[in-house]
């Protein structure tokens, strides 16, 4: 029974590892084979989901690697491969963009092993690895078309911002040893002793932010829009960005454990729910708008963790997952056909190529939470057990949702228009566009659209009580008979006024004074605050640490070596001077006198006599005057 | 009074052999004198041959109203004199053959080395007088041999000087005698204290004039550079090697026998003769251009570090040690040095010795060997001489004369140096190789190597030899 | 008395020591040692009859001086003849070839 989890996440790493290694030689086949690979993986998961198997094994001394599918992480792992295989049929569909098949197919089969590994993971510390694999898989498929410098630049920010909220991962199971959890057990967490437990948490809560692309990290997802749109729709609207909420889902005990964890989630995702709607609505370009929209709807992801609404979460994912991955296809269909991803560009994009104009027209009405569809039933859950905790989070997440619905009727409203005359005008601006749908493209869209639709059931009480039970929290509120009506009401009429403001043509804005829009489009100014406060004192840390390290240490070094060398010197001339010196003095000497030495032999005789004689003299002076 | 003559056979030998060979010489057609040699030889032979039976079967005596001692240093100078004899009648076979007065020349060597052998037994300030004679006279007519102007010039000056010594040293003992009234050794051991301080210390001063005269240290060794010279190469190292031997046991002996301790200061006299002879000696072979002469000052220096010895006669047990093993050690390599110098009569000067290594490998090893014996190098025998005189020096309280020693020793190395690194020089043309490093025949050659093997072997051997050299002195 | 005889043996051996250190002749020189050797004699003569008549050293020493006086006039003479017959000259000093 473990081996079947252990095949689950051996079949696309493996896959994937197997393709990247291989390089170029495998592109032509490589679409087919990583498709092969996501339909078994999605055989695996759904089998493991019914069996619920568990696996474990030894990582580090007293910390164990295990698996276990539990009811979330069945939901999950299903989700993960399902959303896989639709993502990587629409690229096989859209080969001929995507160059390098082999390279991007391993990356993405790399990313869903990833993934899955993450959502069935016990311990913290095989979640670290999974949840570092997936911030690298990202990058590098961010990155994808790394020729182009804009959209490096465009990872390497995306790939810091996560990274550096990540640290709060390793500050938590840092916290969490000390606090006294040595086995590092996703359940036992929430029974770290305090104060270490409040470490704990705030660590698991960055995180969790940085990788959902929450307040304030959610400039980020922005940025990430640089990539290919599958790469959009699995990563940065499925997978990874709900990777976040996952977490808080699973850790939902440890949020309870301290009093201020709860809240802290809850209004962080409700405030971005409403503020990045806002954001969104004011976005021109259909990717920025959907990726405004991602952060927004994860945003009631992790308002559902912070008050406990676990399987309310569970079904937002859910839900999110088919509606936002079946909107960025869609968008990334007309990329390939009309090279533009511009809304006022778009227009008649529906129209003109239909079954995507419907599957998009599906999308984006659950995304507007429009009864009876997929997500109005989920944020009705959410909000639900928003209310139980207290009135105002219930009434910011009803404003996120009727703003949610404004931006995705502003979306539909320009695709839906007849295409104007000039229309070729706007075409062309980011990519060639090959004025067609390839077949491939369309399965996954429909069968997208079609899971948006029905999960619209999820609104039925017996069908979210069993969700309740197979995650674990049977005692969770469901939405009472008057909340549904309410957002029901709410969407509609937002959805209608927004229609009829934005058909009353480019005059009239849907937000105003320009400056809020300004600030709005911009992305709340996120990413300038960001480098403001982090980037450049980092930066500037860093210019002053490289600065000493040049005069101080390497000054020191350097003086040491010029001392060093002036000794040398010293000592040279002292030898030259002193030494050498008193050496030459003395051959000097020794030549003075050897040459005087033979003056006295004269070759005279008398001479002879006379030095004779004088010595003797001298010596028998001497004897006497020694009496 | 012991008058047992078979005690001075060596010296009969060698007198007698002279006697025979000056009359056979005079009846010898020329083409025969050569036989006077081979007398010479043997009688240098039977003179070792009764030097070993003394030694070994304990013949030490005094003859003749200890007139004469028969002791170790006897012993040590007979066959330091003996053999010296014998290698330089070998040095000399090459230049003397067919000479038209060559028994004569035979005959005066042998006279001078029985004066010499005199003058080491000599217990008597008159015998010492007698010994003075006899060695020196026969050497100014050797000097003067070759009859060419440098001969006779050094000859002039070898006999002026030496008869000036001669006549001071006579006087010294006129004084001696006077003050000790007697000339014995024993005699004047005993009545010398009782003596007039100046008388001693003049008569003193004069008959170590003479005895420094004959061993060439200053200030009497103005002679030395010159013979060596002007006279023929052979010559040259007799007159530095042979009657230094007896010179210079001669002094030890009248020091340490005839001088009783604190009547003259006389150590302090000798160290600076030493310290003079050794000084002037290194300091004007320096910057010498000739080989000859280099050597001569060479055995000042040598001279003065054997005074060493002397200075510290009484005061230490190794004095005479030191000095009787380093006498024949010094003469030994002196003599290898010189007879290298014999073989090659064309080269003069020092450059005329380029190339010598090439040409004659032989006779460029024994250079090296004796002129490095000469400083001093280990295992060569004067190293343990060296050692043991300056270790006696030490031991004597005249630390400062050792360090002064030492110094000169390094500085010696500098001007045998100078002499041997044209040896091992490429040499130039072949022709001038041919004419200036001719040889003189293989007599000169193998008394070199002999002299050179001889040197390394007794420093080798200096453990068993040096015991030989530590009998008592008879008075 | 002794030193009345003393003092004739020191005075010869001074005028002939002054004579041998001034004079330039090769037969000079001699003659001034032989002056010197004269002083000897009678030093040693008066030094045996007043100090030690009894024994024969002085006596002795007497014979000796006569002897080495001989033999350095023999020798002298001939080296005389040598150097004039080989170079030419009768002084001394004239004889400088060899120096240094």
């Amino acid at each position: 029974m473990s081996a079947l989890l252990w095949l689950l996440a051996a079949v696309p790493l493996t896959a994937g590892t197997a393709l990247l290694l291989t390089g170029r030689r495998l592109d032509r086949p490589a679409p087919a084979l990583g498709v092969a690979a996501a339909a078994a993986t999605l055989g695996l998961a759904v089998a493991s989901a019914v069996l619920r198997p568990e696996a474990s094994a030894p990582l580090f001394a007293g910390i164990r690697a295990g698996l276990r599918v539990d009811g979330l992480s069945a939901v999950m792992t299903v989700v993960v491969a399902a959303v896989t295989l639709a993502v990587l049929v629409f690229s096989a569909g859209e080969k001929d963009r995507l160059s390098q098949g082999g390279r991007f197919h391993g990356l993405m089969l790399l990313f869903a092993g990833a993934m899955l590994i993450t959502v069935t993971a016990t311990t913290l510390p095989l979640l670290l690895m999974a949840w570092e694999v997936m911030g690298a898989a990202s990058w590098a498929l961010i990155g994808f078309w790394w020729r182009q410098p804009q959209r490096t630049r465009a990872a390497d920010t995306a790939f810091l911002t996560t990274r550096t909220a990540d640290l709060g991962l390793y500050l938590a199971a840092g916290a969490a040893l000390a606090g006294g959890v040595t086995a590092l057990d996703l359940d036992a967490l929430a029974g770290a002793r305090g104060p270490w437990v409040h470490l704990l948490t705030a660590g698991v809560v960055a995180a969790a932010f940085g990788k959902s692309a929450q307040l304030p990290f959610s400039f980020w997802l922005s940025r990430a829009m640089q990539a290919p749109s599958p790469v959009s729709a699995l990563l940065h609207a499925a997978t990874m960005a709900a990777a976040g909420a996952y977490l808080l889902l699973r850790l939902h005990a440890l949020l309870e454990a301290t009093a201020w964890g709860g809240p802290l989630v809850a209004w962080t995702g409700a405030a971005t729910a409403l503020l990045l709607g806002v954001a969104a609505a004011a976005q021109r370009d259909l990717k920025q708008l959907l990726a405004a929209s991602t952060c927004s709807q994860i945003g009631f992801m992790v308002l559902a963790a912070g008050t406990g609404g676990v399987a309310a979460g569970t079904a937002q994912l859910t839900a999110h997952a088919a509606v936002k991955a079946g909107l960025f296809l869609a968008a990334g269909a007309w990329l390939y056909a009309l090279g533009t991803k511009q809304l006022p560009a778009l227009r008649g994009a529906a129209r003109a190529w239909q079954w995507v104009g419907a599957a998009f027209t599906a999308c984006a009405l659950a995304l507007a939470g429009l009864p009876p569809l997929s997500l109005w039933a989920a944020k009705d859950e959410v909000l639900a057990a928003a209310f139980a905790q207290s009135a105002a989070l219930y009434a910011t997440g009803l404003a996120a949702a009727a703003v949610s619905a404004v931006y995705s009727v502003k979306a539909l409203w320009y695709v839906l228009r007849e295409t104007p005359g000039d229309a070729w005008q706007g075409y062309d601006t980011e990519e060639s566009g090959t004025r067609r749908v390839t077949p491939l493209m369309r399965p996954p869209l429909l069968v997208l659209a079609a899971a948006a639709v029905a999960l619209g059931v999820l609104a039925l009480p017996g069908v979210f009580s069993a969700l309740r039970d197979a995650v674990g929290t049977p005692d969770e509120p469901s939405p009472s008979a008057w909340q549904l009506p309410l957002s029901a009401a709410v969407a509609l009429s937002a959805a209608w006024l927004a229609w009829r403001i934005q058909g009353r043509g480019p005059g009239p804005r849907l937000l105003r004074p320009a400056a809020v829009r300004r600030w709005a489009a911009g992305w709340l100014g996120l990413e300038q605050a960001a480098r403001t406060l982090a980037v450049r004192p980092v930066l500037a840390l860093a210019r002053a640490t490289a600065v000493f390290d040049d005069r101080v240490v390497d000054g020191a070094v350097h003086r040491a070596a010029r001392a060093a060398l002036t000794a040398a010197g010293l000592a040279r001339r002292s030898d030259d001077g002193g030494v050498d010196a008193l050496v030459r003095a003395v051959a000097r000497t020794a030549r003075r006198l050897g040459r005087a030495a033979r003056r006295p032999q004269t070759g005279l005789l008398h001479q002879y006599y006379a030095q004779a004689a004088v010595g003797f003299a001298v010596l028998t002076l001497l004897l006497l005057s020694l009496r | 009074m012991n008058r047992n003559l078979t005690a001075l056979l060596p010296e009969i030998c060698l007198v007698g052999a002279a006697v025979t060979g000056l009359l056979a010489g005079s009846w010898l057609p020329r083409h025969r004198q050569w036989s006077v040699a081979v007398l010479a030889a043997a009688a240098a032979l039977a003179g070792l041959a009764a030097t070993a039976h003394t030694l070994a079967a304990d013949g030490e005596q005094t003859v003749f109203s200890a007139a004469f001692a028969v002791d170790a240093a006897t012993g040590a100078a007979r066959l330091a004199v003996l053999i010296t004899l014998l290698l330089l009648l070998a040095v000399s076979a090459p230049g003397v053959r067919g000479h038209r007065r060559e028994s004569e020349y035979w005959v005066l060597l042998m006279l001078s080395a029985a004066g010499t052998l005199a003058l080491a037994g000599a217990n008597d300030l008159l015998m010492l007088f007698a010994g003075y004679l006899l060695a020196s006279v026969p050497a100014y007519a050797l000097a003067g041999f070759a009859k060419d102007a440098r001969g006779v010039e050094a000859a002039l000056k070898y006999y002026l000087l030496g008869a000036l010594f001669g006549v001071v040293m006579l006087g010294g003992v006129a004084l001696m005698y006077g003050a000790g009234r007697g000339t014995g050794y024993r005699q004047l051991h005993t009545a010398l204290p009782a003596a007039p301080y100046g008388v001693v210390a003049v008569g003193l001063v004069a008959v170590l004039a003479g005895l420094l005269f004959k061993s060439g240290a200053a200030p009497a060794h103005f002679w030395m550079p010159d013979v060596a010279d002007g006279a023929a190469a052979p010559v040259a190292a007799f007159v530095t090697t042979l009657p230094k031997i007896g010179a210079l046991i001669a002094v030890y002996r009248l020091l340490h026998q005839a001088m009783p301790a604190d009547t003259v200061d006389w150590p302090l006299l000798l160290a600076v003769l030493a310290a003079a002879s050794m000084t002037l000696g290194n300091l004007a072979a320096f910057f010498q251009t000739s080989a000859t002469r280099l050597l001569a000052y060479s055995a000042v220096s040598q001279a003065g570090y054997l005074l060493m010895a002397a200075a510290v006669a009484t005061r230490s047990e190794l004095a005479q040690q030191g000095l009787l093993f380093y006498l024949p050690a010094y003469a030994l390599t002196n003599l290898g040095a010189f007879a290298v110098v014999a073989e090659l009569p064309h080269a003069r000067r020092l450059e005329d010795y380029r190339g010598l290594a090439r040409r004659r490998p032989a006779l460029a090893a024994v250079l090296v060997v004796c002129l490095l014996g000469l400083v001093g190098t280990p295992p060569t025998a004067v190293f343990i001489g060296k050692l043991e005189v300056f270790s006696a020096a030490v031991d004597g309280g005249y630390t400062w004369l050792a360090v002064l020693a030492a110094v000169n020793t390094v500085a010696s190395l500098f001007y045998y140096l100078r002499w041997l690194a044209p040896c091992f020089r490429p040499a130039g043309d072949e022709d001038r190789l041919r004419t200036v490093l001719a040889p003189s025949g293989t007599w000169a050659a193998a008394a070199a190597c002999a002299a050179a093997t001889g040197s390394l072997v007794l420093g080798l051997a200096a453990g068993a030899a040096l015991p030989l050299a530590d009998g008592p002195l008879l008075r | 008395m002794l030193e009345l005889f003393l003092l004739l043996a020191a005075a010869l051996f001074s005028v002939g020591l002054y004579g041998a250190l001034s004079q330039q002749s090769i037969v000079m020189i001699m003659m001034g040692i032989e002056l010197m050797i004269a002083g000897v004699i009678t030093a040693a003569a008066a030094l045996w009859h007043f100090l030690a008549p009894a024994a024969a050293d002085g006596q002795v020493i007497v014979v000796a001086a006569v002897v080495a006086m001989a033999v350095e006039m023999a020798m002298g003479f001939a080296v005389t003849t040598a150097v004039f017959r080989s170079r030419d000259i009768d002084t001394a000093d004239a004889a400088e070839d060899l120096k240094g």
